[in-house]
């Protein structure tokens, strides 16, 4: 089976269909079969899925049939923009562009206004300025705005967005310090991802994880699989804290830790083994397996 | 000592409600649009959310702190994390993609079985009835299989995100049905 990426790689879809901007395109509209960029695929969203169905290439899992059926930019294009009136130049990748962006992507495949069977008289000018005309070429060309332009942004307004995640397996702790009367401890574990070592309070929200109770051992074994957002993986920490599950009184600290995810150099699908010992406590140790999965390739 | 229990119960008595909400739903339902369309009163074409949007809307004294999660494939797998002390899910659909209400009422069933998820209230908001071939409230409660959710308090309403017809409908049913 031909991978969706490899159909990518060609030079012709390595550009957004709609506005060629040359950053590689992640999404791709699957009934009509062109490769886009992040922003081109949220004006496609906006017109219905009976006009255009819109894929990630990474974070969509695709079936066979989808792959197959897409046609790639080039055979789009010829189809679409056979007869594109000089009053309709292409968008820029800019998000400056937007209005216009949203005009010529509604006339190209809603309208339909530029395929060769219709004749595109009949389409009024645009009403947004496409900047095209009024921009210099040299000013085009300078990227510098492209650069510390987040894509992520609704008209402005800030989006979170995941790097990727953690795959955290929780294997076993050894030697946890005793909480309880009878000599032992019911332990669980919180992991939570944050931007600061030194302060395990301050959290991503809702990016905390508890594991289950294993009751009445120091040796517990959880094996257990859990899924942590990260923010940004190169300056990221993981805080762990070891607990005792109590059932009338409040619960028992039994110690923590943080690891800089930076320091483990963590790349895409590898895994990591940790066995790490508990801080601010007697004793115990960690095992775990983090595998990062990116969210971004 | 006095006093400050006085306050705080004199705060509690008029302090707004709070409420947690998770909104959720398949890629493309229009979950960004309708969160910004409360907020803001825009109408915004957003791009995929890779990711989450947060904001508070204050609607007949209640804080809603509305938690807007994206929804490709695997960015649903995330969507756990949001279930604790959540008071209320909102799971919207693209009631114009009929090619998929199938999965997404597999999605919605597989979450609500989550027990962090057992006291939360459901509302479904069945958007995009402005398009040509949108399916109604009724059409879409069926295909979600509603009907069967036991001890579930729910509710469906048609809106348009984009007009914002429907949406405030949806909050005060919130409102009132929220504990």
């Amino acid at each position: 089976m031909t991978d969706i990426l490899t159909i990518r790689s060609q030079p012709s879809n390595s550009v957004c269909c709609d506005c060629e901007s040359k950053d590689l395109p992640t999404w791709a509209s699957t009934n009509i079969g062109c490769f886009l960029c992040i922003q081109c695929s949220g004006v496609h969203r906006s017109l219905g899925t009976h006009i255009s169905k819109i894929k990630s290439l990474t974070l969509d899992l695709w079936t066979e049939s989808e792959v197959a059926s897409m046609k790639g930019n080039l055979f789009v294009n010829q189809v679409y923009e056979a007869n594109v009136p000089v009053t309709y130049p292409k968008p820029l990748s800019s998000p400056d562009v937007n209005d216009y962006r949203k005009e010529f992507i509604k006339a190209k495949y809603e309208l339909k206004a530029f395929s060769c069977d219709k004749l595109s008289t009949s389409l009024p000018t645009p009403k947004f300025k496409n900047v095209c005309k009024e921009e210099k070429p040299e000013k085009k060309k300078g990227s510098n705005l492209r650069k510390t332009m987040k894509f992520n942004r609704v008209e402005g307004r800030p989006t979170t967005e995941f790097e990727g995640y953690l795959t955290i397996k929780l294997k076993c702790g050894r030697n946890l310090p005793s909480r309880d009367i009878n000599g032992k401890s019911d332990p669980y574990v919180f992991f939570g991802v944050g931007p600061d070592e030194n302060d395990s309070t301050n959290l991503y929200a809702g990016q905390v994880v508890k594991s289950e109770v294993q009751k009445k051992t120091l040796n517990p074994d959880w094996n257990q699989e859990m899924n942590v957002c990260v923010v940004n993986v190169d300056s990221d920490v993981l805080h762990l804290e070891c607990w005792d599950w109590d059932k009338i009184t409040y619960d028992d600290f039994m110690g923590n830790y943080h690891i800089r995810l930076k320091d483990h150099n963590l790349r895409h699908n590898q895994q990591s083994s940790f066995e790490v010992n508990l801080e601010n406590t007697e004793s115990g140790s960690i095992s775990m397996d983090i595998r990062f999965h990116s969210l971004k390739n | 000592m006095g006093n400050l229990n006085l306050k705080q119960l004199l705060e509690g008595l008029f302090k707004n409600k709070e409420a947690r909400i998770l909104m959720v739903g398949l890629d493309a339902a229009g979950k960004t649009t309708i969160l910004y369309k409360l907020k803001l009163d825009e109408t915004v074409t957003p791009v995929p959310t890779i990711g989450f949007n947060v904001e508070t809307v204050q609607y007949k004294k209640i804080t809603f702190t509305m938690w807007d999660v994206g929804g490709q494939d695997k960015l649903r797998l995330l969507w756990r994390h949001y279930y604790a002390n959540t008071n209320a899910v909102i799971f919207v659909i693209d009631s114009n993609d009929r090619d998929r209400i199938g999965e997404a009422k597999d999605e919605l069933h597989k979450m609500l079985q989550d027990s962090q998820l057992a006291d939360s209230i459901l509302l479904v908001f069945a958007n995009k009835q402005d398009l040509p071939n949108a399916m109604d409230a009724n059409d879409v409660k069926n295909k979600l299989d509603l009907l069967n959710l036991k001890q579930r308090t729910w509710f469906i309403q048609p809106c348009c995100a984009t007009t914002g017809e429907g949406l405030f409908d949806g909050l005060d049913w919130l409102a009132s049905n929220l504990k």
